[in-house]
């Protein structure tokens, strides 16, 4: 008799293997195991269908992109290699973008990493948690040798991405199914930085920046200190205001939700 | 667990009939406001934010919410994902809904999570796993759950106790109510052989706090043999609004929810159903031997 540890862990191999033959599960089951194959089978069919349903709503444009069907194998190789490890599924396949984008097979399709870099970051706009922005008169009681070493944290809905490439575009137009846009866009065009994040009405906003507000907002954004931040994205750019009137528009927009001083903020939580 | 003192009794919901809500339908539902019982959500889709969040929110004020969680994984023998919990936790903190509950099964192993309640070995083992856990989650939400039986394909061999007393002395351990689906009922009865009349006898009507049904689908197995699958993409069958009649007997009026999850018709469907079970709560002709619906097990 298997212990509950063991025949999980041999249900585990079985669900995400790649193989057909259930053992030694079906042995343990009531019934000739022939017929528990075929039983523990819908088991394994709906685990595999549901993942794959999470990965088709978060790529829906690479899918069309690349087509069902070869879209849905490269899934079931991915969801044996890298299953879940959450059961919130909207967190699941931040890395299958770029695996479907790194195969030979779509070598050929240049845009289409920065195309499942950008629908990644549209699913993290529409489901990341709600978390409320910080107040900026908090930064007031702050002596003024502090500001430089002050580390941001971001809302979890946003993301800054550089892209190669008009992928806000591509993806619009092929969700649309527009062939004529689809046309006329200009693979070579469009390389620069993007902002994605979730207004206020909950829709999502993709917004194009200039390269160095997009170098600082992207330290910013991942907690690096205020002045690396700036410091990094100053040596692009002759026009510092520009990276101020940044900040303060990141500020006004609620885009920051909390700070500490040179180190992450979960460790200071008087802050 | 003994800790049933310590921990808030599920508040009321109305013995009506509900439906799960379900994201084509946010819009409709927010919009129609239609006149159901109570709203149930799938927990694990409401872990973020956006929009069906805010559907959420703006609608726990015109129903009462039950809160169905889908991949705690009660039986896990791993123990529980504690970060699970605690987007759970902030979920039901935030809803305030009447009811919470989960399922009898598992689907986390090895820290992965395998997208399905996958079936237990109805052993004295697994029940001492299910307990702890139970009580964990109790304990964390401070407040009772309900527990849903399963709708399973297999039965093992070294299965010890019927399901209908794994249940029962679940509820009698850890305080828990059950969550009684009558469509898993017969869809494990049918799978097994077993005597659905007799399931539903079985179980104490004190701990039963809410009904399910759904539909489910037939499978012929190579043998000829027929494999009932519990997939929610229709209207609930007559056998199963048959047993549903036979359990409002025994158990007397409790909130009842129709859960559909695939093939999502239009709401109109979903509502034409809901208040199919809303006549057979209002023409039931029985005394309810349970006293009130939330007056679950202690």
């Amino acid at each position: 008799m298997p212990s509950l540890a063991d025949y999980q862990q041999a249900m585990h191999a079985y669900l995400l293997a790649d193989q057909e033959a259930p053992q030694p599960v079906a042995g343990w089951c009531v019934g000739e195991p022939t017929t528990a194959t075929v039983r523990l089978a819908v088991y394994r069919g709906t685990v595999h269908s549901t993942l794959l349903n999470a990965l088709r709503l978060s790529y829906p444009a690479v899918r069309l992109v690349v087509g069902a069907e070869f879209f849905d194998a490269v899934a079931a190789v991915f969801i044996r290699s890298e299953p879940p490890t959450s059961a919130y599924l909207n967190d699941y396949g931040e890395r299958f973008g770029a695996c479907v984008a790194e195969l030979p097979t779509t070598a050929t399709l240049s845009y289409l990493q920065d195309l499942a870099r950008l629908e990644w970051a549209v699913n993290r706009a529409l489901h990341a948690p709600e978390v409320a922005a910080m107040d900026p008169a908090r930064l007031q009681a702050l002596e003024p040798d502090a500001t430089a070493r002050l580390c941001f944290r971001a809302r979890p809905d946003i993301s800054v991405l550089a892209l190669r490439c008009p992928a806000e575009r591509i993806w619009q137009a092929v969700l649309e199914r527009d062939e004529a846009v689809m046309r006329s866009i200009d693979l070579t065009s469009g390389v620069g930085w993007v902002l994605i994040e979730r207004d206020a009405a909950r829709a999502v906003q993709i917004r194009r920046m200039s390269e160095p507000v997009g170098r600082m907002s992207e330290r910013l954004f991942a907690g690096a200190p205020l002045h690396a931040a700036l410091t990094a994205a100053d040596e692009d750019t002759q026009e510092p205001e520009l990276l101020q009137a940044a900040l303060a528009d990141h500020l006004a927009c609620g885009r920051l939700v909390g700070f500490s001083l040179d180190f992450p903020l979960e460790q200071e939580p008087g802050l | 667990m003994g800790a049933t003192d310590a921990i808030a009794q599920a508040s009321p919901i109305p013995a009506g009939a509900g439906i799960g809500l379900r994201f084509p339908h946010h819009e409709a539902v927010a919009t129609t406001r239609p006149a159901v019982a109570f709203l149930e959500v799938h927990a694990e889709n409401y872990f973020g934010g956006g929009r069906a969040r805010q559907y959420l929110e703006d609608l726990r004020g015109e129903y009462p919410l039950s809160v169905h969680g889908v991949g705690l994984s009660l039986g896990s023998a791993g123990g529980l994902d504690e970060r699970h919990l605690g987007q759970l936790a902030a979920l039901v903190d935030a809803l305030q809904p009447a009811l919470v509950s989960e399922h009898l099964s598992w689907s986390v192993a090895n820290g992965h999570y395998l997208a399905d309640l996958l079936p237990l070995p109805m052993t004295e083992e697994a029940l001492q796993v299910v307990c702890r856990h139970v009580e964990q989650v109790q304990e964390r939400l401070r407040r009772q759950i309900l527990v849903e039986n399963p709708s399973t394909y297999v039965q093992f061999a070294h299965s010890s106790i019927p399901e209908w007393e794994f249940i029962a002395e679940l509820a009698v351990r850890t305080g828990c109510g059950m969550l009684c689906d009558i469509n898993n009922v017969f869809v494990s009865a049918s799978n097994h052989g077993w005597d659905a009349l007799r399931y539903l006898e079985s179980l104490p009507a004190r701990i039963v706090g809410e009904i399910h049904l759904a539909g489910h689908a037939i499978q012929t197995l190579p043998d000829g043999a027929r494999l009932r699958i519990d997939d929610h993409g229709s209207r609930v069958s007559a056998e199963v609004w048959s047993l549903y009649r036979e359990a409002l007997r025994r158990f007397g009026p409790r909130p009842t929810l129709i859960e559909w999850d695939t093939n999502i018709p239009p709401l109109e469907v979903l509502i034409a159903e809901a208040d199919i079970a809303a006549v057979a709560l209002g023409a039931r002709n029985c005394a309810d031997p349970a006293g009130a619906p939330h007056a679950l097990a202690g």
